[in-house]
């Protein structure tokens, strides 16, 4: 529960979190690419080999959301000599080229429900892999969980609505000196 | 170049949060300088891979041990700052005392002749 609310915030400032992202990514290249300048590299070199260092943006972009609890998964299995691209048995929404270093899911500790841990046979040059990511699958539990806790809250606040009426009532009845025929029974 | 790259160690699972919390000690830091300072310090034998430490950055803050914020870096521009929290604090103590009982242990085993001077 509190895996998930800790999740949660992050879920609904999804937006925000990935401007947030996109711009530091950008002042990260910025910064590679001046730190490489002063070291005498020209100004397009300089932001060629910035950029080949920080790897593929949208790679990182999209490896995010895996940092806020929401896992990815691979989804061959197992590790393929050659892998299929576009639609040969993957989802095409989320075959992407890998761009990311090995180790990256036990880094995270993200659990993979299918797939491999990338490692060093994964670079740039290796050919196109499905990554999805199955939110709703793996939130089930948690989804449940919140719902039944709105649920008892919902009637927690009902019970505390109607005692709260019934103590203000008892008062009342015991001020003006009729006979209360409440569970107090207070009389005058 | 090559050389030193093939001397670079790989990280070993949960290291990063480690280096990331110990470098943020110093003061708060962004993402680029945290990625140089951990490279300095290691004498370059440890490179933080961007695909790495900008989700590890993410996560860090989603289980409040660093908070972060806009600012103006040295050079005037605004870059995102990270600052370790009482509650990261505490997790770098934890973990740190984690590391030397494991770093201690390594040394037993991979350098028994020590011991057995001793």
């Amino acid at each position: 529960m509190i895996t998930f609310l800790r999740k949660l915030p992050w879920l609904l400032h999804r937006r925000s979190r990935e401007e947030n992202l996109g711009q530091e990514l950008q002042f990260h290249l910025e910064e590679e690419a001046e730190e490489l300048r002063r070291s005498g590299l020209r100004e397009e070199d300089a932001r060629w080999a910035a950029r080949r260092e920080l790897g593929n943006l949208t790679r990182v972009k999209e490896d995010a959301p895996a940092a806020w609890g929401w896992p990815v998964v691979p989804l061959s299995k197992p590790r393929p000599e050659k892998v299929p691209t576009g639609h040969g048995g993957f989802d095409s929404r989320a075959t992407h080229t890998l761009g990311i270093g090995p180790g990256f899911f036990s880094t995270l500790h993200i659990p993979l429900l299918a797939g491999w841990e990338f490692d060093e046979r994964d670079n740039s040059k290796s050919l196109p892999v499905a990554i999805v990511a199955v939110i709703e699958q793996r939130l089930r539990p948690q989804i449940f969980f919140a719902r039944l806790c709105t649920g008892f809250a919902v009637l927690a606040l009902a019970i505390a609505c109607v005692g709260l009426y019934g103590t203000m009532s008892c008062n009342i009845v015991r001020r003006s000196g009729e006979r209360c025929y409440g569970w107090c029974s207070a009389t005058s | 170049m090559a050389s030193k790259r093939s001397s670079r160690v790989e990280f070993l699972q949960g290291t990063l949060d480690v280096l990331i919390l110990r470098t943020l000690l110093s003061g708060p830091q962004h993402g680029h300088a945290i990625a140089k300072r951990i490279q300095r310090t290691s004498e370059d034998l440890l490179q933080v891979e961007t695909g790495s430490l900008y989700p590890a950055l993410h996560r860090l803050e989603a289980q409040g041990w660093v908070t972060a914020s806009w600012e103006l870096s040295d050079k005037g521009k605004r870059a995102r700052f990270y600052r370790l929290t009482p509650r990261g604090r505490k997790q770098l103590v934890a973990e740190q005392s984690q590391w030397e009982a494991f770093s201690r242990a390594m040394g037993l085993i991979l350098n028994p002749a020590d011991q057995e001077a001793k």
